[in-house]
């Protein structure tokens, strides 16, 4: 299991359940926490190539829930967000490139 | 006499290395080698793919057009079609999602080929891509499974592609159909949380690379109006255990796959038919000494 995951899986929980976060926003960061927990096990993200969007994906957790914590504007917040979507997106998407399909 | 009424007939239908070829699915894994090989040997290649697709690959690709659209559109496939002197027609949707959207499946598989053979010019050659699934489940007969197997629709995907290649002889049109084995690539690759296969099943791969060689012999040839299967060979016949931890073990990776209650559609196949194309270039042995290597570069050994 990748730690830098499951430290980025912990933060997103903690992060969609603070008040101060929009409902669409907290939906939003649930929704990354959940493919973040999806791709937990997986291999890419152990290897060289995937460690360092592991780690990013953890980073990207931690600076949304620093800039709420911390009072940062709504637009700033939102952006934090806007971040934490797309690296789970990009995590998503490679994830699936690498699935194992038999036709 | 015999040999120069051959010479003329298969001339006529040769593939020209200056001739352009449409790929659909162009953007894809096969897609993609496909055109590389095609372009490596002085072909034109139109690769077609859906817009949103990764064509990161293909682009960089010399004496290649990209043609972004929808298969199931006939607008856009008979522009993708214009000047085409040759179609490989791989574009299709593919498991798991077949299995999870019928009407997708029929859309894309069989409407997509029927808009295929719709619109490229009178004459054009085509070489197929459909799949030994069509064979369905057979454990327990006695392999390896030739081309004369009878062909089962056991679900959304087997059944597309029976009725596409239906679709494909009976358009008269000179065609080749390849019924491909499951395609192996030489990367790292993630278990789904159910193998498509039992550990005591034989299965037969195929490394993209040499599948891309078999439909780029197959325009070389010409079209003879013939079935091949194409499969890894020999080397790649083994069972679905051994597969996964030969595959894994290289990469340098533990895992513990799990494995379905029932037998599935994977099985050894007969090649000899297609074997004269000469695609059968990479052993299990070589496949492996690259998953070594990229284990080793990817700090997983």
């Amino acid at each position: 299991m990748s730690q830098p995951m499951e430290s980025a899986k912990a933060t997103l929980d903690a992060l969609a359940e603070q008040d101060g976060l929009p409902e669409e926003q907290a939906e939003r960061v649930k929704r990354a926490s959940k493919i973040v927990s999806q791709n937990l096990n997986k291999i890419w993200l152990r290897t060289k190539v995937g460690k360092p969007t592991a780690e990013s994906m953890q980073e990207a957790a931690e600076d949304a829930l620093r800039k709420l914590e911390a009072g940062a504007s709504q637009e700033e917040v939102k952006a934090a967000v806007d971040a934490v979507e797309a690296k789970a997106k990009e995590i998503e998407e490679e994830s699936r490139r690498r699935s194992m399909v038999v036709t | 006499m015999v040999q120069l009424i051959h010479a003329v007939i298969f001339t006529d239908t040769k593939h020209d290395p200056d001739m352009t070829t449409l790929v659909t699915g162009g953007a894809g894994r096969l897609g993609y080698w496909t055109a590389s090989q095609l372009t490596d040997a002085g072909h034109r290649v139109k690769a077609f793919d859906l817009p949103h697709v990764d064509w990161s690959h293909v682009e960089s690709l010399p004496n290649t057009t990209i043609h972004r659209g929808d298969i199931t559109d006939p607008d856009d496939v008979e522009k993708a079609c214009r000047d085409a002197e040759a179609v490989v027609h791989l574009a299709a949707v593919l498991p798991p999602v077949s299995e999870e959207n019928r009407e997708l499946t029929q859309r894309v598989n069989v409407q997509g080929t029927l808009n295929i053979l719709e619109a490229a010019p009178p004459g054009t050659p085509i070489v197929f891509a459909s799949s030994i699934s069509t064979y369905g489940v057979t454990n327990r007969e006695t392999p390896p499974m030739k081309e004369t197997h009878p062909q089962t629709a056991h679900d959304n995907y087997s059944e597309s592609k029976i009725m596409a290649e239906k679709a494909v002889k009976g358009s008269g049109r000179p065609y080749t159909i390849l019924r491909v084995a499951p395609i192996s690539v030489a990367d790292l690759l993630e278990l789904p949380d159910e193998v498509a296969y039992r550990a005591d099943q034989r299965v037969e791969f195929i490394v993209v690379e040499d599948a891309a060689q078999a439909i780029v012999r197959c325009l070389d040839e010409g079209p003879r109006d013939r079935v091949y299967n194409v499969a890894g060979g020999p080397s790649w016949q083994m069972r679905g255990e051994e597969y996964l931890t030969r595959f894994y073990g290289a990469l340098g990776v533990e895992v513990e796959p799990v494995y379905p209650p029932s037998y599935t559609a994977v099985d050894w196949y007969d090649t000899s038919r297609s074997r004269h194309l000469g695609y059968q270039r990479t052993s299990f042995n070589t496949f492996e000494e690259r998953l070594v290597a990229l284990g080793e570069e990817l700090g997983l050994r």
